[in-house]
This record gives C-alpha cells, sequence and structure tokens, in this order.
C-alpha cells in the first residue's frame, strides 16, 4: 500500500478554518489578503488602460 | 557560441544536475516522489508554479508576438490573481480534504471510477503530447539559431530532464524549477540590459516609449466586445479567468504542486506569490518584444526571423517572389530608420509637436509597410511549406545570436533551456502520478508495496520521458498535423473544469451527470472550434457552462461529503 499522511492532513484541514482569522505577514487575515489581490488587479488594469491611452499617439 | 559562452551554458547545466542529485536523497517512499512527503514551503512552490507555467515558447514566442503585436497579449493574464483567489478559496481546501494524490482522484471520491478514469485519462493524452510539443518547439528554434542537429537539443533536454526526474521526483523538480525560474528573471533582467545597450547612443528611454507608441505597440487593453478579435479586456477576464483556472486548477501538472506544501497556508500564499507576480513578469517579457521592435527601427531586421524556412522558400520555384519582397522589406527599413534618426534629433532638440508630426506620419507610414510586407512573406512561406509559419519564435532568439555579447549570450541561451525543461520535468512527474495512482494502482494491482509503487513511478517517469524524446525527434514530420496536437488542450480544459465546479459548487449533482455533462461539454466545445470563428480563450467558458447546465439537469436528491466517503 502506498503511505499516505493522513493524519497530519487531518489535522491541518481542522485548522484550515483557524487559520481563516489569522495573521499573514502585513494582512490581518486572508480576506484582507483576498481585497488586496482583487485591488491590486483593479490598478493594474487601470494603469494599463492608462499607458494605452497615454503611450499610444498614432492619431496625431 | 563563444568559449565564454559555452562555460557558461556548462557551469549551469552542472549546477542544476548536482543540484537536483542532491534533493532527490530527501525522497523517501511514493508520496515522497510524487508530493515531496507534503513539506514544501510556499516560496519553492510558488517559483515552481510560475516555471512549470512559463514554458521555452511562452518565452521566446512571447516576446516575438509582442514584436509583431505590442503588448496586448498581457490582457490572458489580467484574470489570473482573481483566479488565484479562487483557488485558494474553493479547490485547494476541497483538495487537502481529500487527502489525494492527483486532482482526478478526487472525482473518483465525490463521482465515480469512470469519471476518476476519463479526465485523467483526458489529462494524459493532452499533457502526454503537449510534453513533446515542449521539448520540440523550443529544440527546433534553437537548432536553426544555434545551427545544431535538432536531435542533438532534443537529446541534451530530454536526457537531463527525465534523468534528474526519475532519480529525485517531485522534490528535484521543484528545486529545479526555482533555480531555473530565478535565472529565467535575470535572464529577463539580462535582455532588456542589453536591448537599451544595443540602441544607438543617442536614443533614450523616452525615444523608445515614443517610437513604440507611433504603432501603438503599447496597447495593453482592447475595451472591443467583437468574439472573434483573439484577446480584449473581456476575453482576458472572462475566457483567461476560466482558463487560469482550468490551468490551475484540474491540471495534475500543477495541481501536484500544491500538494506538495506543508499546510494549506503554504499552498495559498504560493497561489498568491503568483498572483502578484505573473502579471509583471510578463509585462516585462512582452517588453524585451515592444523593444525588439523599436531596435529594428535602427538596424536592419531580416525579413523572416527563421532561417531555415528562408531556406526553404528561395529553393522553391517561387524564390524570386521572396527575393523581391526582401529588396522592397529593405529599402522600406533604409527609409524609415532615417527618418526614425531626425525623428529622434528632433526630440532631443525640442522642436514643436508641429515638425515632429509629419516625421511621425512618415515613420507610421513605413511601419504600416514593413509589416504588410512581413505579412505577405509570411502568407508565401506559409503556401510552400504547407504549414502556418511559425516565425515569431525566431524573432528573439535571432537577435541574441546576432547582438548580444560573449557570456550573457551562453547565459540567455541556457535561459531558453531551462524555461523547456522546468515545464517538461513538472509535466513528466504529472503524467507519472496519474498513471500510477489513477490506472496502475486503481484497476491494475491495488496490493503492491510502497517500494513497489516508487520502482514503478521512475519506471513510468521514464517511459513517459522516452515517448516526449521520441515525439520530439518525429514531429517534424508531422506537418500542420503539429498545431492541432498544440490546441488539444484547449479543447479539454473548460470541460474538465466544468466537472470540478460541478463537484466543488453543486451539492446534489451526480456522477451520470457529470459524465455525460463531460461527454457534452466536449463534443460542444469540438463543434464550436469547428464551426465557428469565436476566439480560443472562449473554449473554456463554453466547456465549463455546459458542463454545468448538463450536470444541473440531471442532478440527484443527496449530497456526499468527499471528504468522508471512502
Amino acid at each position: 500500500m502506498i503511505q499516505r499522511t493522513d493524519e497530519k492532513c487531518s489535522n491541518e484541514i481542522e485548522s484550515a478554518d483557524k487559520d481563516e482569522d489569522t495573521r499573514i505577514g502585513i494582512f490581518p487575515s486572508w480576506r484582507a489578503l483576498y481585497i488586496s489581490v482583487l485591488l491590486y488587479t483593479l490598478a493594474l488594469i487601470v494603469l494599463l488602460y492608462t499607458l494605452t491611452e497615454l503611450l499610444n499617439h498614432s492619431d496625431i | 557560441m563563444s568559449t565564454v559562452d559555452w562555460i557558461v551554458f556548462a557551469v549551469y547545466f552542472s549546477g542544476v544536475i548536482g543540484f537536483a542529485y542532491h534533493q532527490s536523497r530527501k525522497n523517501v517512499g511514493v508520496e515522497g516522489f510524487f508530493l515531496a512527503n507534503r513539506r514544501l514551503g510556499w516560496g519553492a512552490i510558488g517559483l515552481s508554479v510560475m516555471a512549470t507555467q512559463a514554458s521555452a515558447i511562452t518565452y521566446i514566442g512571447t516576446t516575438g508576438q509582442a514584436f509583431d503585436d505590442g503588448m496586448e497579449f498581457i490582457q490572458v493574464y489580467l484574470a489570473q490573481p482573481i483566479a488565484m483567489i479562487i483557488l485558494c478559496t474553493v479547490f485547494v481546501p476541497f483538495f487537502y480534504r481529500a487527502k489525494i494524490f492527483t486532482a482526478y482522484e478526487y472525482l473518483e471520491r465525490r463521482f465515480d471510477s469512470k469519471t476518476r478514469s476519463l479526465t485523467s485519462f483526458l489529462f494524459l493524452m493532452s499533457r502526454g503530447l503537449a510534453a513533446g510539443i515542449v521539448l520540440y518547439a523550443p529544440a527546433i528554434v534553437l537548432s536553426v539559431i544555434l545551427g545544431w542537429d535538432e536531435t542533438v537539443t532534443i537529446l541534451i533536454m530530454g536526457v537531463i530532464t527525465v534523468a534528474y526526474t526519475m532519480l529525485g521526483g517531485i522534490t528535484a523538480v521543484i528545486w529545479t524549477d526555482v533555480v531555473q525560474m530565478l535565472m529565467m528573471f535575470v535572464g529577463i533582467g539580462v535582455a532588456l540590459a542589453a536591448l537599451f545597450n544595443s540602441l544607438p547612443p543617442n536614443v533614450g528611454f523616452g525615444d523608445v516609449v515614443y517610437i513604440g507608441g507611433i504603432r501603438e505597440m503599447w496597447t495593453s487593453i482592447d475595451l472591443s466586445w467583437d468574439p472573434t478579435n483573439r484577446y480584449t479586456i473581456w476575453s482576458g477576464l472572462i475566457g483567461g479567468l476560466f482558463l487560469a483556472l482550468a490551468y490551475f486548477g484540474t491540471d495534475q501538472s500543477q495541481v501536484q504542486r500544491y500538494l506538495t506544501a506543508s499546510s494549506l497556508r503554504q499552498s495559498r500564499l504560493a497561489l498568491i506569490f503568483n498572483a502578484f507576480f505573473k502579471v509583471p513578469m510578463q509585462i516585462f517579457i512582452l517588453m524585451i518584444g515592444v523593444l525588439l521592435y523599436v531596435f529594428y527601427h535602427f538596424e536592419k531586421p531580416p525579413l523572416v526571423f527563421n532561417s531555415a524556412e528562408v531556406a526553404q522558400v528561395t529553393a522553391s520555384s517561387r524564390a524570386d517572389e521572396f527575393t523581391t519582397l526582401e529588396i522592397q522589406h529593405e529599402e522600406v527599413h533604409e527609409l524609415r530608420r532615417s527618418a526614425t534618426l531626425k525623428l529622434v534629433e528632433a526630440r532631443a532638440d525640442q522642436v514643436t509637436m508641429s515638425a515632429i508630426q509629419p516625421l511621425q506620419r512618415e515613420i507610421a507610414g513605413y511601419d504600416e509597410e514593413l509589416a504588410t510586407l512581413r505579412a505577405q512573406s509570411k502568407a508565401l512561406i506559409s503556401e510552400i511549406r504547407g504549414a502556418s509559419s511559425n516565425d515569431v519564435n525566431y524573432v528573439f532568439p535571432s537577435y541574441l545570436i546576432t547582438y548580444v555579447p560573449a557570456g550573457f549570450l551562453g547565459l540567455l541561451i541556457a535561459v531558453i533551456f531551462a524555461a523547456a525543461m522546468s515545464s517538461l520535468d513538472s509535466e513528466l512527474t504529472a503524467l507519472s502520478s496519474a498513471t500510477v495512482i489513477d490506472f496502475y494502482q486503481r484497476h491494475f494491482k491495488d496490493d503492491g508495496t510502497d517500494q513497489h509503487y516508487l520502482m514503478v513511478s521512475r519506471i513510468v517517469t521514464l517511459a513517459w520521458g522516452g515517448f516526449a524524446v521520441l515525439f520530439a525527434l518525429y514531429a517534424g514530420q508531422l506537418g500542420s498535423l503539429i498545431e492541432a496536437v498544440n490546441q488539444v488542450g484547449s479543447i479539454f480544459y473548460g470541460s474538465l473544469l466544468g466537472v470540478f465546479l460541478l463537484a466543488f459548487l453543486v451539492k446534489r449533482s451526480t456522477a451520470t451527470g457529470a459524465f455525460v455533462g463531460l461527454l457534452v461539454g466536449l463534443g460542444s466545445v469540438i463543434m464550436v472550434s469547428l464551426f465557428t470563428e469565436i476566439a480560443w480563450l472562449w473554449y473554456n467558458v463554453v466547456g465549463t457552462v455546459i458542463v454545468m447546465i448538463v450536470g444541473i439537469a440531471l442532478q440527484g436528491d443527496e449530497w456526499q461529503d468527499p471528504a468522508t466517503s471512502s
């Protein structure tokens, strides 16, 4: 039989819900980190759109 | 390549092999071979996830694409950070709870054996062929550029990768991916620096940006709604989101990476790392292409960068047509070069816009003429070869070999090899794990010892590696069929994602619903690809939605928790 670290995984899952509210680096929670990723994506799109508008000048 | 380049090249390869061998000694049993005993941290996994996605063709093909069409390809990646959030919140916890080796193993817990077997088989089919292409595509480019026999290039990459993957398993794969990804970061920086250094001394950063803007090469966001347009913000955000979810959430070559994490938290952090860094990396790779475009305003670019295709067309009965195009190309380039130098001088002298505008219009006209001549030459080559020209893959390597100084050239060529190998090794471990866990152990021998499965895993890795090498060696004889093989993945991905979303999100979905949905989804995507002009990014949306609709229509009354089922 293939040996699996089942016990470790079970413990991991039990602690997964607790992990939701723990601090991740500078972020107070996973929710805050995910919101930061969303804002970051939005900022990237806005930045790229701005650069598209500013740097292209074929219509001059 | 010079002696210095060869030394850099040799140091890199011996370093990778030595490092892989060192790491491989930490493997114990099948779980060690396939999942590194679930003990890795987010940094190594995050870089490995990135390296797996960035194949050599991503590196050299994307720069070539930006050379022809500008930055628009970046839109494909813009949904990736959002996909990472969905993966972290939906996919990864489910996979952890199910304590699985392969993504498809989860589907048996949730649905049944045939759904698991079919999805795993689809993965093996698409990834098995892709492994050959991952090897073949850069090998053929490097062979043409370096003048090596393509068999040598394929064997160098294939044999080394198969050897360290077979011996070291996922641990060696992930740690060599880390080294290779760091090499790619360095390579991107060196390439950008070399390109700036290659420009005439009076051409500054502002001039580069300005010249690129004349032909709208900086277009990164296209708001148009045309579904036949390959790259728009909508196809990127919607189609790209589905593609990223399918690739990172259902493809064993990626799922296996985050199953190696020491905790759920480490898995999630590895994906979040990619959410933050993938798009900037891709922006820098695309910028290399735009910089190449600007660079060739001052240096004469070849009309066609692939010297093998040039040799083919000049040996054909239509060689005169090609020579005429080349002469026109050279004349127009000289006119553009002269106008561009005047533009740079005018900008340096800070003359008024009214003086710059005529020069800009002149350059824009030459840009269009050159683009048209290049398109005509590619069409001519396609007609002669009976397969489409893949010249975009040769733009960046051609620049490297012609203009980059000794030492740096060896480094950048090694980076291209690294990109190919870091994708191939991941595919080999994924193919091996799916074959052994989903088929061999599940259907043929479920009472073997751990050592037996470890031995079989190594043999299967060797077999898949051998298949990839053989496929790569004979791929040249497939002609236009190679393009069809390349598109196989995009046919399957959406439907696979649909099955997993049914499993995660539709509590009453049944095995029958998932299986029938998968078949209907696959059929629908094939029909869409054959009979419509819809851009390929939308295939993933079509496949997913069809599977979900069928699965919901055939849902039952009860939900079985995959974590508690046997």
